[in-house]
């Protein structure tokens, strides 16, 4: 496949509205005669995401719901690492062990209240930025790169790596992210990145992150607990794993095949397979097993009066986010 | 330069019948232009520095997530000159707006704008009296007393301070854009690149590629043009007059109050300011305008007819009016009769005044005090150099976004100023764009994104401000029915209106945000 001809297939998407304009059988075959049986992604995945690869960049076509949930998953991503690092922050200072009657802000004039608000948030904002700047961040699964342009346009991190087994879906990532101004900077100086890569076949052992997101990807693989293994041994210690998954269950069924799938078409046909769903207690198990402790567990759903997905306590319905701590 | 923009012009509109041939051509005229000229990208572009397009950028400065950010704004005229024109008056601009409790919270606490508050007047409420019907009783005139707070201040108050908060801002050392300010600069052009960044290109020869394209340049504004987005909105065939009031009495104390009488031209509003002035907004028809900003030339007239307006009944100001008009058609105006008629209505009103009074109270002290309650302060005169009128329409985009671009305050919504809701409307556009931008900074969303980001924008402003428009519309079409049984039936309503107080005080909290 010739990055010209992805390239080609792009630019007719940007003026056709037809979604299925971009898809080229031909690319679906190749894909199947390369790929062997012991990768970390099963063929009949592979073709599918080669498949979608054209229609990833479309927010307002079959991918939008994706794009929607992307919000979500940056906010969880901050809240997380704001989370770790206020903890460890306040472990290592004593003045905040000196207890402060805590205050309610709504008693507060309204302008003193809004100062209050913005200092903390100013706080917050700061210990992430200092801590996370020499931060090498990878992106598993990353697909057309819709979170690691997110990540990437943070500026936050010293890099940001998006690993992808499918080869369309790291071309169109590339592509995509080169008719942007600032990530086509970002690609240039290597802040940003994009590589072809089999989890189970990676030459490269040395390579360490300091935060692994892995996002909308288990649900697709044949052994999910191999992938974690594999991303944990990729990861510094004291480093962040970010995962997102869909429970086993009734609701799961309902929303994301048969509600998103067949009767809303939100998603494009044959995109989850119910059996592949794990549940949120296995993944608590594996990091409890592999020493990773857990900093976060939040359940996600869409709502469609809003518009907008929603971040919820009910981690064992339906899509859930995850994140560990390697000890 | 005339030919270049009419060719700009004439491409554009053909363009979008989106033919894929003349999208071509399109695209072939922007590499010609821009080959000539160097391109420089951004980050955010805004077009016009009116009080909307500046509050934007003050708004952009005082955000500590976006003011990392690359952005400029172009302005055509020279602010400087203009600043300095406001300076040297000595008296109060006539272009005078309301701004909202909330509003001006926003702009005092969160931009911290160096207002001048000399020159801001508060008032608490506002009357509104049916002056369309023409039963001659003297009675209770039907009124609404609404508690709306609401500031009284100068445009060219809120353009100065936002200009010396801006040059300040530059001028310290942790500014990212020192000269984010271009004036006297037009925007010639607008095309797209090829990978869709709307390519701006300048009088100063330089073209811009920015990620955001902000318009707030106005009715007329370059950006809606390109964005050509149908549209709701008719003229009124009327026009506001504005000028500047002379009170007799100054008035008093700090329950100082807005006055409004709905005539069927269209409703006149007597709003205060400090001391012994006040300011106007009369809309009226073609010939009532011309007559009031063109022809006359004595401002007691025009005082005394404003004072007839709001105290006398229907019948008895229309006799005035007919009657000025009449005097001041010939070509040579006999001051004379002008005098004796103004004097005459002067004291018509203060007998008015007299009977009224006495009707409504039933003991002297009262009926001392009934008119400075009830009814607005008597005008002396008017400030005939401040006089001046403005086509009034009602107008509002189907949307307000595109990829890359979007448009902010009258740009996008234009209102009858019945309601003195126009810049606020624009205001609280700015608050809404601001947010929905440090939300896309926060995730790491592209700025431009329209789907994720301007789309958001839009579908949080456009029921709001379609409500304030289609509000305001209906109130200024309704009282302009001259049918009998309409009046009556809007008697009955505004007296309605005026014994609920949950509804009035709903209605003043959707206005200033305040209860």
């Amino acid at each position: 496949m010739h990055k010209t001809q992805i390239k080609r297939l792009i630019n007719l998407r940007s003026v056709h509205v037809n979604p299925n304009i971009g898809f080229n059988p031909n690319i679906a075959t190749t894909t199947n005669a390369v790929a062997n049986n012991n990768t970390s992604f099963s063929t009949l995945e592979q073709s599918h995401f080669a498949k979608l690869a054209p229609t990833w960049w479309d927010p307002s076509g079959n991918q939008r719901i994706l794009h929607l949930m992307n919000s979500k998953r940056i906010e969880f991503i901050r809240a997380t690492l704001t989370k770790k690092l206020s903890e460890s922050a306040n472990k290592n200072k004593t003045e905040d062990t000196i207890y402060i009657p805590k205050f309610n802000k709504d008693l507060l004039p309204n302008s003193v209240r809004l100062q209050v608000d913005t200092m903390q948030q100013t706080y917050l904002d700061e210990l992430l930025t200092e801590n996370v700047k020499n931060w090498k961040v990878l992106d598993m699964g990353c697909g057309g790169g819709l979170l690691t342009e997110s990540l990437s346009r943070l500026s936050m991190f010293e890099n940001v790596k998006g690993y992808d087994i499918t080869e369309e879906c790291i071309q169109v990532a590339k592509a995509h992210a080169e008719n942007d101004m600032q990530l086509k900077e970002n690609l240039a100086d290597g802040t940003l990145s994009y590589e072809i890569k089999d989890l189970f076949n990676d030459p490269d052992q040395t390579t360490k992150f300091n935060m692994i997101c892995c996002f909308e990807m288990l649900e697709h693989v044949d052994e999910p607990f191999k992938v974690l293994d594999c991303l944990k041994d990729k990861l510094e210690t004291d480093g962040v794993l970010v995962l997102s998954t869909i429970n086993k269950e009734l609701v799961s069924y309902l929303t994301t095949i048969l509600a998103a799938e067949h009767v809303l078409n939100l998603v494009p046909k044959g995109t989850h397979d119910f059996n592949k769903y794990i549940n949120c207690e296995d993944i608590e198990n594996w990091g409890f097993k592999n020493k990773m402790e857990l900093i976060d567990a939040k359940g996600v759903m869409f709502n469609p009066i809003k518009d907008e997905w929603e971040l919820h306590d009910k981690k064992d319905v339906g899509n859930y986010f995850i994140s560990f701590r390697k000890l | 330069m005339l030919s270049l923009i009419k060719r700009a012009g004439t491409i554009n509109t053909i363009s979008h019948n989106s033919s894929k041939k003349l999208l071509c051509s399109l695209y072939s005229y922007s590499t010609t232009t821009t080959s000539t000229s160097k391109i420089e990208p951004l980050d955010i572009l805004i077009v016009g520095g009116g009080p909307a397009g500046l509050s934007l950028l003050s708004s952009l400065i005082s955000s500590d997530k976006l003011n990392n950010l690359n952005y400029k704004l172009v302005e055509s005229n020279n602010l400087e000159n203009q600043i300095q024109k406001y300076d040297d008056l000595g008296r109060y601009d006539n272009r005078i707006i309301s701004i909202t409790p909330k509003n001006l919270d926003y702009l005092t606490t969160k931009i911290n704008l160096p207002l001048n508050f000399d020159k801001i007047t508060k008032f608490n409420g506002i009357t509104i009296f049916n002056g369309s019907d023409s039963s001659t009783m003297s009675e209770h005139k039907p009124r609404v007393d609404l508690d709306t707070e609401s500031y009284m201040c100068e445009i060219q108050n809120l353009v100065k301070a936002n200009y010396s908060f801006i040059k300040e801002k530059n001028a310290s050392a942790e500014s990212k854009n020192p000269n984010c300010l271009l004036q006297e600069t037009k925007v010639l052009n607008i095309s797209k690149s090829q990978d869709n960044y709307p390519l701006v290109t300048l009088s100063n020869g330089v073209t811009y590629k920015p990620k955001l394209l902000i318009g707030c340049d106005g009715f007329n504004s370059s950006v809606k043009k390109y964005m050509n987005y149908s549209s709701i909105g008719w003229n009124y065939d009327s026009f506001g007059v504005v000028g500047n009031l002379k009170l007799k009495y100054p008035s008093l104390g700090s329950n100082l109050r807005g006055w409004q009488t709905f005539l069927t031209t269209g409703p006149l509003a007597h709003l205060p300011l400090e001391g012994d002035r006040a300011t106007m907004v009369w809309s009226c028809d073609n010939a009532m305008s011309e007559f009031f900003a063109k022809k006359l030339t004595n401002g007691e007239v025009l005082a005394s007819l404003i004072n007839c307006a709001f105290v006398l009944n229907r019948l008895d100001y229309e006799y005035y009016l007919k009657k000025i008009m009449k005097l001041y058609s010939t070509d040579i105006v006999n001051e004379e009769d002008v005098n004796k008629l103004v004097e005459e209505m002067n004291t018509r009103v203060e007998q008015e005044s007299e009977t009224l009074s006495k009707v409504n109270t039933d003991n002297s002290q009262d009926e001392m005090l009934y008119m400075d309650e009830y009814y607005p302060p008597i005008v002396e005169s008017v400030d005939l150099t401040t006089v001046g009128r403005f086509p009034l329409k009602m107008f509002h985009l189907d949307n307000y976004s595109k990829d890359r671009m979007v448009l902010i305050g009258d740009a996008c919504h234009n209102t009858h100023p019945l309601a003195g809701q126009g810049l606020n409307m624009g205001l609280e556009d700015i608050k809404e764009l601001i947010k929905q931008l440090e939300k896309a900074m926060d995730l790491g969303i592209d700025i431009g994104n329209n789907e994720l980001v301007l789309k958001k924008y839009f579908e949080n402003r456009y029921p709001e401000n379609s409500v304030m428009l289609m509000g305001t519309d209906f109130l200024f079409k309704l009282f302009a029915i001259d049918e009998p049984v309409v009046h009556k039936i809007t008697n009955i309503g505004m007296n309605f209106v005026n014994s609920m107080d949950t509804l009035k005080k709903w209605m003043s909290f959707r206005v200033s945000g305040k209860n």
